[in-house]
């Protein structure tokens, strides 16, 4: 009688342990991962380009920093320091401060305020992670605020957008700059 | 009967001008502002593909043999173009449930899309398909991965249009190669 009662009760937990263990080496299906933020969308947005863009400002050589590829253009390092202080502008413009450094009216900044590469590479930075916490700070309730912009009132999620899609075109043209210096931009070099 | 003629043209003036009051202050939308960013980035580089003279369309920058340059084997002007149009279809499609065809693949573009006209209509036709990707944008499904992929709708959407300014940057220094100032800054 003991004996079976043990056997009745040893039964069941054999096949507890059996399944757990058969599950543990099936393949499952993920559960699927939960739904990440706006903010956490813009952000790796935000990054990413902006990543991209301090990869070529530690990466192109100092010395062609003046370079530019047809005459009317602007060189490599004033590609940078616009779509950096394009990037402040609209920084600026969400977060209501005038956070960053002083580079004069505009969004073309003279070269004479950021004459070496380091200064040039730091402002990118500086401008990629200023704008980086603008929008954790703000999380998803910032991205529907309404701000002034020109004339017209934005969401501040369409100016971020803004700011990215602009420097992708910069960061676009830097690529032809790279090449023509017989170099392959770090982005590609990864592919 | 001469009071209510008097009066209905005014009446219609007045509810003319309030319809255009309410559309000229409705909020955008969610839509609404990824059709914006979408409607921008078509007319840049609608605009710069159609500068490009056709016999220039397959102009690469290793063409000119620049000394020390390392242009082998980059996208022609008309490779870019294709390789946008291509990458909208791919970005946008999951997004209206459109079949992806099948020679889209590769990245560039179906072949059988050689001649200028064809290149554009393929543009724009991308573009088109954005307009509509834009439009089942909601607050409530942006964030929800679509397809196989994990990204989210509005990650694609928008996503595209970035990519597409990437190209067109390219896009402007080749049309600079060839002496023409990019339709968007001739007004600067």
């Amino acid at each position: 009688m003991k004996r079976s009662s043990l056997a009745l009760l040893a039964l069941p937990l054999l096949a507890v342990v059996v399944a757990t263990l058969l599950s543990q080496t099936q393949p499952q299906n993920p559960a699927p991962l939960p739904a990440r933020s706006r903010a956490d969308e813009t952000l790796d947005r935000w990054n990413a380009i902006g990543n991209k863009l301090i990869a070529m400002a530690q990466d192109f050589p100092e010395d062609k920093y003046d370079y530019k590829l047809q005459k009317d253009e602007r060189t490599f390092a004033l590609n940078l320091l616009h779509a950096a202080a394009f990037e402040y502008v609209v920084i600026r413009a969400v977060s209501g401060s005038n956070v960053g450094p002083d580079f004069g009216p505009g969004d073309n900044p003279s070269r004479d305020l950021f004459k070496t590469r380091a200064d040039v590479v730091k402002f990118v930075q500086q401008a990629v992670a200023d704008g980086a916490d603008v929008i954790k700070q703000h999380g998803d309730a910032g991205l529907d605020r309404t701000i002034p912009w020109g004339k017209t009132m934005h969401h501040s999620s369409d100016l971020w957008v803004f700011a990215i899609e602009h420097s992708a075109e910069h960061y676009g043209q830097l690529v032809v700059y790279y090449r023509a210096n017989n170099m392959v931009p770090p982005d590609s070099r990864r592919q | 009967m001469k009071r209510i003629r008097i009066w209905l043209p005014a009446v219609f003036i007045l509810i003319v001008a309030l319809t255009a009051v309410g559309q000229s202050t409705s909020a955008p939308t969610l839509a609404s502002t990824v059709d914006h960013e979408i409607s921008t980035i078509e007319k840049e580089i609608v605009d710069a593909a159609e500068a490009m003279p056709e016999d220039r369309f397959n102009f690469s920058p290793e063409c000119l043999n620049l000394p020390g340059n390392s242009y082998k084997g980059v996208r022609t002007f008309a490779q870019q173009v294709k390789h946008v149009a291509a990458s909208n279809y791919a970005l946008w499609s999951p997004l209206t449930g459109d079949n992806f065809p099948d020679d889209f693949m590769g990245g560039n573009g179906p072949e059988r899309v050689r001649t200028k006209a064809d290149i554009i209509k393929f543009l724009k036709d991308s573009f088109a398909l954005g307009h509509k990707a834009a439009a089942t944008l909601t607050t409530e499904n942006m964030l929800q991965p679509v397809g196989s992929s994990k990204s989210p709708r509005l990650h694609r959407a928008t996503f595209a249009v970035a990519h597409a300014f990437d190209h067109y940057g390219q896009m402007v220094e080749y049309l600079r190669m060839n002496g023409i100032v990019p339709p968007a800054s001739r007004a600067n």
